[in-house]
């Protein structure tokens, strides 16, 4: 049994921590229902001089909720699946299976994570303008009326994989015992089956982990998004949406508008993330082999 | 060449194979005669957006074989959101750009020629300050739709508390002003700061100090356009005068001037016209303190000031050029009810100037402020913005030397002279 | 990457002993379904680079030998090696501040976030309400960069901000830590570390997680206290994932910028300036993507070497991990 004195100094340090953790995110909620102007004054004020509600309703009303829900909902779905099952295979290859060029690939992999993503930019534009066959595009990807980036495919395309994810799911399939996946082979099992019922229970926390990363992640990416919004406005989400509410005459008037978008679109995330908590638990070996 | 037939070869098939794949057309559609222009802005948010949307659906309603579709994205995106979409073929028909990025626009001719009727009517009807801020190499880019000038804010009731009745009118008065001013607690903090400097953003650092040196004489480039001119003798003076109010702590860099100013903690400090409407809301009933002059310079009756805008021009890729034109002439050069431009009569409900003076007259009641009378007034002596090759970075250069003064990194003469000689470097190439 | 009771070399598979001998050819097959399987796995992964990697490295390399002001791809003109030159050169300032000031934020930011998310990610793991706290950890990450930038500045405000407050309350002048050249930096690598620590701190929880109770119940029967569990037990299990966060956040401290722009905008001067700001600007504000892709490149060299680097220590002490 685990030692059962009350840790005080742990709980010292992360009480401590918290703290500082959560004030910029309180100071997000009271600047919501701050009043138009209070958001530049100095000196600093915590909280607003009355709670304007107001904001919220505005914030509601400006932007188009139903739209900007659906498409950061579908884009966000696509691209926590899409990243959850690349990563957890990719990472099962890596990390157990033997292959010629394994090393370089891993480094390939990592390697995809080093470049500034503004280089990115055009380049998936151009691909996505002229992508053969959709959008009006012929076999060679011309003529067409923009190709797949009127279509909200465009929105999650570039995030459907994840050099961060592969090696992150790679780092955590290791530790996974090779005996448990030897049984399973002797025992007939080929690696999908192996896949799908060894590696992913087996690494229950860390998927939780990159999912409620990569949601986060895409939930609230803003540049690529605003590039597919601009031409087409129907694909806007929400980070966009909420971005257009900050006027270029009066920031700081419209600086309570924002942080009350922002706060409604925080509040799924951290539902989730609250709801996956339990997930958390600490690995239970199956076969006792540890 | 370094790189051989072989490889030259290979990187211009690359670089065709590109250009082919981005071919795709511009982002107007013809659909059975009626042709939809679309329109790229910084306006996304009221009362820009309704503004414009308002005009845009007069025009839609009388024209029905040309329609006019609006986007918008933040100021921040918009010169990024041009480069991708003009690269990626799916550019907009009608581009808003600030006047700074004219010199890139023009070195990759993202816009047409205006018409030679439309550009004569800019050259003969706007101010100086909107001419200079849309040519560039004696080219017009299109039509101007804000102008932006300087002059020196003041809070009136700062300096009365300290015995001032009358905003400075020379350097050295503004020097004393500022001292008298500054207020500081016990261990020194500044409670009050006489002057505002701000830091951290290219045009708060870089437009005051043009508007100094112009006040001193100097100016930015010479006559010819090739060589820096602001290390001469005045820019020197100019900057020397921001680091001596740095250095008699009657200014800090490090306040926020621009939150600092409306909540009565900074007395003076030098700004562009559009400040007038935040300050209103930011201030409420304290916004009667404050005062406009023009930004004064070493001698009695010299001003400066330095003027910015923005400007709207018609894509070169578009297929729909003239009724591009069609559009913005009707938008920004036939006279709406009330006896302006519909553009015109837009910013000024917004609290812009105008680029055409008559606009500005027209409109001009009872109820205008008198603070916005400095900046109408600096339209005809201030200095443009320069906005040719390598307009932006030759401000972003000059930027990090001003900082580099005023944090004492380095001397006026050097940070001045090292500006310059970048400065000509990057005039000369492409 | 082995773990404390298991040696991989003993496993049934591919160890070196067992390759001689009679079951040779049946090896080799297996080996080659292995490989199938393996490339099977990989193949969406490797597909999708191959289009959304590859084609825009090559754009971007063709342009580091180039110059070209974003617009118009038919206006691409080749100038072979001058952007390195131009950018390498002492006298541009991308060296030296630039990169230097890159490879200080990185890795100072690193240290405080490594050293502080592995303390916190034990101490919240020892603790009730885990949820909770994990939950509080998590809020920096989901709020908006300008929020935090925001606090920040006015925590680090000479007249009247939080720290100095308590500064001259001690009896210490104000310090102006985002104006002052020699302190900009540094403060602004302190918001950094701070902003990392979530996802440090998930990514090691899901670690120490992995790690089962017999372990620790063991420890326990033979009278180990907190330090030496630690040591012994958590750290070393706790491998992989310290590698992962190690490295990830390297990288990312490397190009990150986005809190810079919120904080400093660069400045004063080129104090906080840092090399995925410089590349930004030169791209889009300037309009030299020449110059642009050059400095991507260099920063990608710097970046997969501190990478390789990194691996090949962690590999010193007998971990296997590539």
């Amino acid at each position: 049994m685990r030692p059962r004195r009350t840790p005080w100094f742990s709980y010292l340090l992360v009480v401590a921590g918290a703290i500082a953790m959560t004030i910029p995110f309180l100071d997000m909620v009271m600047t919501s229902f701050k009043g138009p102007g209070e958001a530049g004054e100095l000196p600093y004020k915590f909280l607003p001089d009355r709670f304007h509600f107001g904001n919220y309703l505005a914030a509601m009303e400006q932007l188009n909720m139903g739209l900007l829900f659906r498409n950061s909902i579908i884009m966000t779905a696509v691209a926590v699946t899409s990243v959850l099952v690349t990563s957890s295979m990719a990472g099962y290859a890596l990390a157990k299976l033997r292959f010629p060029g394994r090393p370089v690939v891993f480094r390939f992999v990592l390697a995809t994570m080093m470049f500034p993503p503004f280089l990115f930019l055009i380049p998936d534009f151009l691909i996505l303008t002229n992508w053969p066959l959709v959008g009006g595009n012929d076999f060679l990807g011309r003529g067409g009326e923009g190709g797949l980036t009127t279509s909200v495919a465009a929105l999650f395309i570039p995030f459907v994989v994840s050099g961060f994810g592969i090696f992150l799911m790679r780092q955590f399939i290791v530790t996974i015992p090779d005996e448990m996946i030897e049984a399973a082979r002797i025992d007939g099992a080929g690696e999908f089956t192996i896949w799908r019922h060894i590696i992913l229970p087996q690494t229950t926390p860390v998927l939780i982990t990159l999912g409620l990363l990569t949601f986060v992640g895409t939930w609230n990416e803003y540049v690529w998004s605003l590039l597919i919004s601009t031409v087409n406005p129907d694909l806007m989400t929400l980070p966009v949406g909420i971005q257009l509410l900050q006027s270029y005459l009066d920031p700081n008037q419209t600086l309570p508008l924002v942080m009350a978008g922002l706060v409604i679109s925080i509040a799924p995330v951290l539902t989730i993330f609250l709801l996956m908590q339990k997930y958390y638990i600490r690995g239970v070996m199956i076969s006792g082999l540890k | 060449m370094r790189w051989g037939t072989a490889g030259r070869a290979a990187a211009l098939a690359m670089a065709a194979a590109l250009a082919l794949a981005g071919c795709s057309t511009g982002g107007s559609e013809t659909d059975s005669g009626k042709v939809t222009l679309t329109v790229l802005t910084h306006y996304g948010n009221d009362p820009l957006k309704s503004g414009l949307q308002k005009m845009v659906d007069e025009w839609n309603k009388n024209h029905p074989s040309i329609q006019v579709k609006t986007q918008a994205v933040t100021y921040e995106d918009l010169l990024q959101t041009v480069t991708v979409r003009q690269t990626g073929g799916k550019a907009p028909d009608i581009i808003q750009a600030y006047s700074l990025w004219g010199g890139q626009l023009e070195r990759a001719q993202v816009l047409a020629e205006p018409p030679e009727d439309i550009q004569q009517d800019i050259k003969t009807n706007f101010s100086t300050a909107a001419v200079g801020a849309v040519t560039v190499d004696d080219k017009i880019l299109g039509y101007p739709t804000e102008v932006q000038t300087y002059a020196l804010y003041y809070n009136k009731k700062l300096l009365a508390e300290a015995g001032v009745t009358e905003p400075p009118k020379t350097w050295d008065e503004l020097a004393t002003v500022a001292a008298k001013v500054t207020k500081r607690d016990a261990k020194g903090n500044i409670k009050v700061a006489g002057f505002g400097l701000t830091s951290g953003w290219d045009s708060a650092v870089v437009h005051p100090f043009l508007c100094l040196l112009q006040a001193a004489g100097g100016q930015f480039l010479s006559d010819d356009g090739t060589q820096a001119a602001f290390n001469s003798p005045a820019g020197k003076a100019a900057l020397e005068f921001e680091k001596s109010l740095i250095d008699a702590k009657s200014a800090d860099p490090a306040i926020n001037v621009l939150r600092a100013f409306p909540s009565e903690k900074v007395a003076m400090t030098i700004n562009a016209g559009w400040w007038i409407g935040s300050l209103k809301t930011a201030m409420k009933d304290k916004y009667e303190n404050v005062g406009v002059a023009p930004v004064p310079g070493p001698d009695v009756g010299d001003r400066g000031s330095l003027a910015y805008g923005f400007f709207m021009g018609v894509n070169n890729k578009s297929q729909h050029k003239d009724e591009a034109w069609q559009f913005l002439e009707w938008m920004n050069a036939e006279q709406g009810p009330d006896g302006a431009t519909r553009m015109g009569s837009f910013q000024y409900s917004v609290g812009t100037i105008p680029g055409r003076p008559a606009d500005s007259e027209a409109l001009a009641d009872d109820n205008t402020d008198p603070n916005y009378q400095p900046f109408i007034d600096a339209l005809e002596y201030a200095m443009p913005e320069p906005n040719g090759r390598n307009g932006q970075k030759i401000k972003t250069t000059l930027q990090k030397s001003i900082e580099d003064v005023w944090t004492g990194t380095r001397s006026v003469d050097d940070a001045l002279a090292d500006a310059a000689e970048q400065t000509n470097a990057m005039l000369s190439s492409g | 990457m082995a773990t404390v009771l298991h040696d991989e070399r003993k496993s049934p598979r591919g160890g070196p002993d067992r390759r001689a001998g009679f079951a040779r050819s049946g090896m080799a097959k297996a080996r080659r379904r292995e490989a199938v399987v393996a490339y099977a796995f990989l193949s969406p992964t490797l597909a999708f680079f191959a289009i959304f990697l590859i084609l825009p490295l090559v754009f971007a390399f063709v342009l580091a030998f180039s110059n070209w002001g974003g617009f118009d791809l038919t206006q691409i003109e080749f100038v072979g090696l001058d952007n390195f030159a131009e950018i390498l050169n002492p006298a541009s300032s991308f060296v030296a501040p630039i990169l230097v000031n890159t490879l200080l934020f990185a890795f100072g930011s690193v240290v405080l976030t490594f050293v502080a998310s592995i303390v916190l990610a034990n101490a919240i793991n020892r603790l009730r309400f885990q949820g909770l706290w994990r939950t509080l950890y998590f809020l920096p990450i989901v709020t908006t960069v300008t929020a935090v930038g925001n606090i920040w500045k006015y925590l680090y405000e000479p007249s009247g901000g939080l720290i100095n407050g308590l500064l001259n309350a001690l009896g210490m002048p104000s310090v102006r830590f985002l104006a002052d050249p020699d302190t900009a930096l540094p403060s602004v690598v302190v918001v950094q570390a701070w902003a990392s620590l979530g996802v440090a701190i998930l990514i090691l929880t899901a670690g120490l997680k992995n790690i089962p109770e017999t372990y620790y119940e063991a420890a326990a029967l033979d009278g180990a206290g907190v330090l030496r569990t630690f040591w012994n037990i958590t750290l070393p299990l706790l491998r992989p994932a310290l590698l992962f966060v190690l490295i990830t956040q390297v990288i990312a401290g490397l190009q990150s910028f986005a809190l810079i722009i919120v904080m400093t905008g660069g400045g004063p001067g080129n104090a906080t300036n840092v090399a995925g700001f410089e590349m930004y600007q030169q791209a889009f504000n300037y309009g030299l993507w020449g110059i642009a892709s050059a400095m991507a490149l260099v920063l990608f060299l710097i970046i997969f070497a501190i990478t390789l680097l990194q691996l090949w220590l962690f590999r010193q002490r007998g971990e296997e991990t590539s």
